[in-house]
């Protein structure tokens, strides 16, 4: 597996730049706008990106063909991918939580803001990086690079439609969701946290599953 | 070393079923034109595809099974993670392979003049065979499988790839190794046994000695076709002068016929005839 | 060793082999207890398969010239030089024969067929 690490670092250390726009685009936003947690939100869909692109290059001019002639098995590529997108995901909190603990510092001049909620939000926002991390993997292997980004797109616009969808039918039952939603948050937070962390895990074990079948089943 | 029993696998427009066997201490040589099924074969056997029928045994267990770091494979105009500079590839290989020759690689490659700073996707073609080859040859393989790994090289590169199988094999009796191409000359001053294959089906075999020494190519007039014993004539064509006929026994011919010009056999002449007589 | 194969020659790639080496034996180039070049060595070398090496080899164990030890390579033996010169008689013998057999049914006389051979042997060692 060191193998594939050292592969997959090497890819990504070309896109360095691409990190460095990233950063400061966050850093700018935060800053200019006050608003010291949005880069959760904003680096929590970078790791399954990350991620997924690395599945495209590995797919690259019958890419697979060859790298499944060394010595790792199809399982043994599956779960690198998946130990990468937790990597992935942790690298991506420490720079958003960098960013915003900068951002509330230049606002507050304190460490105030360092409390429980901030550190449930950030688990949160990892959870839903891995959550999407879950969804996009089984796309992604089993659409190769070629249709992938296309299946890329699909996903998440299938998650915000989904959002949507859930919405309104909650609006047309005569729920406020955005209220009840506030009336369990403000309850126990660290036991949704909790909650949401489990569900994730069982999630990305499902989803670690049906990758290895679709591996398993695909031909080079 | 490997036994290829009745394997199947089955494509919209193309069958392939064959059988083969290849012994330990030999290089055996596939041979047949572009699609004949040389690279569908070459996958099979590293369960790069799934076949439905037959069994493929490497080093006497199933080739699921098999051990990688035991299998040199290339695979013509692909190389492993080609968006990678060579330097990033060497370290992925040193920790991929149980028995990677770091720095027997790295002096090959200086040697072949890679340079270590470039992708691999901005290489030649002829830098990417090179390299495909080190690479089969860096991991102390027991076994090559090599699918036309001289394609698109020119004649100095493929000299220079075919000496280093030669001497892959010097080096230890018991390495094996099978490999395709369409170049036929190639394989005749390369193999020990020749394999050729057409349309998924293995249409020959035989040694590479007995091809050379006892097939022959008869070229008679219409007349002498006609007192002609066809006992040991494989295939016939039609030719201007009358005939030509591919023989498995042309000292036959040569003892009993002393008028017929009998031309000694090339892989060029038998694959034409092969696939282009009746 | 000095081996030179052509590979457009009818005569079988095994067979100029054997030849050679018997010659390279003949002519005390190669001495007895010398090894052989590997199979494979000598397959690389020549650029041939190695069974055809294997099968020259073969053949000069049987006619006694050499041994095979398992493991070790292949050796020349200690045989009389005259066997082997006497052999290659006995083939030139078989060859002017049959150029003879060939005069008389084209019917060229004895003292022509003379007169064509003292020719050749001129003309060799002129160019010699």
């Amino acid at each position: 597996m060191k193998g594939l690490f050292i592969k997959d670092y090497s890819y990504i250390k070309q896109s360095k730049f691409l990190f460095l726009f990233l950063i400061i685009f966050g850093l700018g936003f935060s800053f200019i706008y006050d608003y010291h947690t949005f880069v959760y939100g904003y680096f929590s869909v970078f790791p399954s990106i990350m991620l997924m692109s690395t599945i495209n290059y590995d797919d690259y001019n019958h890419g697979f063909t060859s790298l499944l002639s060394l010595p790792i098995s199809k399982k043994e590529y599956i779960k690198q991918k998946y130990c990468l997108g937790l990597i992935l995901g942790l690298l991506f909190l420490a720079i958003a939580f960098i960013i915003s603990c900068l951002s509330y510092y230049r606002s507050l001049h304190s460490f105030q803001f360092l409390n429980s909620d901030l550190f449930c939000g950030c688990i949160m926002s990892l959870m839903f990086a891995y959550f999407i991390i879950a969804l996009a993997t089984p796309v992604a292997i089993y659409f190769g690079s070629q249709k992938g980004q296309l299946a890329m797109m699909v996903i998440f616009g299938g998650i915000f439609v989904m959002g949507f969808i859930i919405y309104f039918i909650f609006n047309l039952l005569g729920i406020d969701l955005k209220a009840w939603i506030d009336t369990i948050a403000s309850s126990s937070i660290p036991f949704i946290t909790l909650g949401i962390v489990v569900i994730t895990a069982i999630l990305n074990f499902i989803s670690y599953q049906i990758s290895i079948k679709i591996f398993n089943k695909k031909e080079y | 070393m490997i036994e290829i029993d009745g394997i199947k696998k089955t494509y919209k427009d193309f069958t392939l079923d064959c059988s083969l066997a290849i012994q330990p201490g030999t290089i055996t040589g596939l041979l047949g034109q572009n699609g004949a099924g040389k690279t569908t074969l070459f996958k099979a056997i590293m369960d790069l595809i799934h076949v439905e029928k037959g069994k493929i045994l490497i080093f006497g267990k199933d080739h699921q099974e098999l051990d990688k770091n035991q299998v040199g494979f290339v695979l013509s105009n692909t190389c492993i993670c080609e968006y990678l500079k060579l330097r990033e590839l060497i370290q992925m290989l040193n920790a991929v392979y149980d028995h990677f020759h770091l720095d027997h690689f790295i002096e090959q490659c200086k040697a072949h003049h890679l340079p270590f700073d470039k992708k691999i996707n901005e290489f030649s073609t002829g830098m990417k065979a090179k390299l495909n080859i080190l690479i089969a040859l860096s991991h102390e393989a027991k076994l090559l499988l090599l699918d036309e790994p001289t394609a698109g090289l020119d004649v100095v590169a493929r000299e220079e790839i075919l000496d280093l199988i030669r001497t892959f094999m010097e080096e230890d009796e018991e390495r094996c190794v099978l490999i395709s191409s369409h170049i036929s000359s190639d394989l005749e001053s390369l193999c020990d046994d020749i394999y050729m294959i057409d349309q998924g089906h293995i249409i020959l075999h035989e040694t590479n000695d007995c091809l050379l020494d006892e097939y022959g190519l008869l070229k008679v007039t219409k007349e002498q076709y006609q007192d002609l014993d066809l006992e040991y004539i494989l295939k016939t064509k039609e030719e201007n002068y009358g005939y030509a006929c591919l023989s498995n026994h042309k000292q036959f011919y040569k003892e009993n016929y002393p008028d017929i010009v009998i031309e000694k056999n090339t892989l060029d002449i038998l694959f034409s005839m092969m696939l282009g007589g009746h | 060793m000095r081996i030179i194969i052509n590979n457009s020659s009818m005569v079988p790639i095994y067979e100029q082999i054997v030849d050679q080496i018997k010659k390279l034996i003949s002519q005390n180039e190669l001495k007895a207890n010398d090894a052989l070049p590997s199979v494979r060595a000598l397959s690389k070398e020549l650029k041939i398969s190695a069974l055809t090496v294997k099968k020259a080899y073969d053949f000069l164990e049987e006619e006694g010239l050499t041994k095979t030890i398992h493991g070790k390579g292949t050796f020349v033996l200690d045989t009389n030089k005259e066997i082997i010169l006497e052999e290659v008689k006995k083939e030139i013998e078989n060859l002017l024969e049959k150029a003879i057999e060939k005069a008389h049914h084209a019917g060229v006389g004895d003292d022509e067929l003379h007169d064509i051979f003292d020719l050749l042997m001129e003309e060799k060692n002129d160019r010699n």
